[in-house]
């Protein structure tokens, strides 16, 4: 009896699950572009997740959910493709807090200033950066979602969500300082 | 750390507002006293803010749009309450209008053939293959060969030019604001040269015949060519591209006006 009426309920939200969930199409495209480097790939990302989301709609329990849960879909769609395109083994990443060293080496850049360094530069020090450093950071910094919906989405816990985005910042700090240096806006190393 | 009690990742966490009250309010007092954690909280800050900004919105290929629109409209049947049907009623209307806004968004199909966005993508997705293993979908050095199967995949006719001085060695499918384009791959010079060719009626050329390069990005540089009823965008650092853009206008039959940004 409860799962019919379990039924019913999902029911009725179906139609309301396909125009929230084609809703969240357009972050979805472009954060899959941003995963992937290029169009057709992407498209071929999001078209697979948003199949599997429509088959497996009963599943979700509560709508308000449904774009970090397309987002999780996505990222495991991605990280299947990628186990399988791979014939090698997955450069394995460990996680952990920053090395003592890394904070002290880390140059300083201004906010005002560091805005006027060009896209390019920019796109070019996150494509450097490993996939899970790169997903957890634009997921943060892009989507606005909180550390425990990047736990949710990535499936693992706050503490490794916190790690890495400290990572890519520390990472896209090097990355980015000759570039802010030769505008003349870095200003040297934390001492 | 040496002198300073603050780890680097609670700092960013305090940035991204995911600390506890009460420790976010430990740090906000620190940061008042320490000169060194409220430069690193401006410099996390500083790339917070450039990632952000570093955002461009693309818009979703219509054709995605449209078979997913589709897709969950087929997959809705088994709603069969009144609540549902009326609930489906409101969602078609709500994937019409969706709909109907892509399509208003991608008229013009693509940017104008030079402008700064296509050349940058151009040149974007030339880097990207560069370092893509699987980048070579259809390996062939036929060019005939080649044609056929990228025609297939794309939608309209390719031709493919022999280059001399280059040898081809296969193509794929990309595309460039949700538009399908047929890319070539060639080794010229001992590097990787990519040769887009696009649908011209999708793809405003900027000059009506001969050849136009950009100026370069980084090392790079975009040739654009008028050739029949397509658009060819030869893409390869500075030295490839002046040494192989004669080439491509003898291949295909171009007039030698030239002109350089």
């Amino acid at each position: 009896m409860r799962s019919r009426q379990a039924r019913l309920t999902r029911a009725r939200a179906h139609p309301e699950f396909a125009a929230v969930a084609l809703g969240a199409l357009s972050s979805l495209y472009n954060f899959a572009y941003r995963l992937v480097g290029n169009e057709a790939d992407a498209e071929d990302l999001v078209q697979d997740t948003y199949l599997e989301a429509f088959r497996h709609a009963g599943q979700l329990r509560h709508l308000a959910r449904c774009r970090a849960w397309l987002f999780r879909i996505l990222r495991n769609r991605r990280v299947s493709r990628e186990r399988m395109r791979r014939a090698r083994p997955e450069l394995i990443i460990l996680e952990g807090g920053l090395e003592p060293g890394d904070s002290e080496a880390l140059p300083r850049l201004e906010r005002a200033l560091v805005a006027r360094l060009t896209r390019p530069a920019i796109l070019h020090a996150l494509a450097t950066l490993p996939e899970d450093m790169r997903t957890a950071l634009l997921l943060c910094d892009l989507e606005g979602f909180t550390y425990e919906e990047i736990g949710d989405i990535m499936q693992c816990p706050i503490g490794t969500v916190r790690s890495r985005i400290a990572r890519a910042r520390a990472q896209l700090m090097r990355q980015l300082a000759p570039h802010a240096a030769a505008l003349g806006i870095g200003k040297g190393p934390r001492s | 750390m040496t002198t300073c009690a603050v780890p680097f990742d609670r700092l960013n966490a305090y940035v991204d507002g995911e600390l506890l009250a009460g420790d976010e309010l430990e740090v906000r007092r620190h940061l008042d006293i320490c000169a060194t954690c409220a430069g690193s909280v401006e410099s996390l800050l500083a790339v917070k803010g450039a990632v952000a900004a570093s955002a461009e919105l693309r818009p979703v290929p219509h054709t995605l749009r449209e078979r997913l629109a589709a897709h969950a409209g087929a997959s809705s049947h088994w709603g069969r309450s009144r609540v549902a049907r009326l609930g489906l009623l409101a969602a078609g209307t709500l994937l019409a209008v969706i709909i109907a806004g892509d399509r208003r968004e991608r008229l013009p199909a693509l940017p104008h053939g030079g402008s700064d966005h296509v050349v940058e993508a151009l040149v974007a997705d030339h880097l990207h293959f560069l370092q893509e293993p699987s980048a070579v979908e259809i390996g062939s050095n036929d060019p005939d060969r080649l044609a056929a199967a990228l025609e297939e995949k794309v939608g309209f006719p390719v031709a493919i030019p022999r280059l001399e001085g280059a040898a081809l060695v296969g193509g794929r499918r990309c595309s460039l604001w949700g538009q399908a384009i047929a890319l070539t791959f060639y080794e010229a010079r001992g590097k990787r040269l990519s040769l887009f060719i696009a649908d011209r009626a999708r793809f405003p050329s900027p000059v009506a015949q001969g050849s136009r390069c950009t100026a370069s990005i980084g090392d790079y540089r975009v040739c654009l060519l008028p050739a029949g009823d397509t658009v060819l965008a030869m893409v390869g650092d500075g030295e490839q591209t002046a040494a192989m853009l004669g080439a491509l206008e003898v291949a295909v039959g171009a007039g030698r006006r030239r002109e350089v940004e």
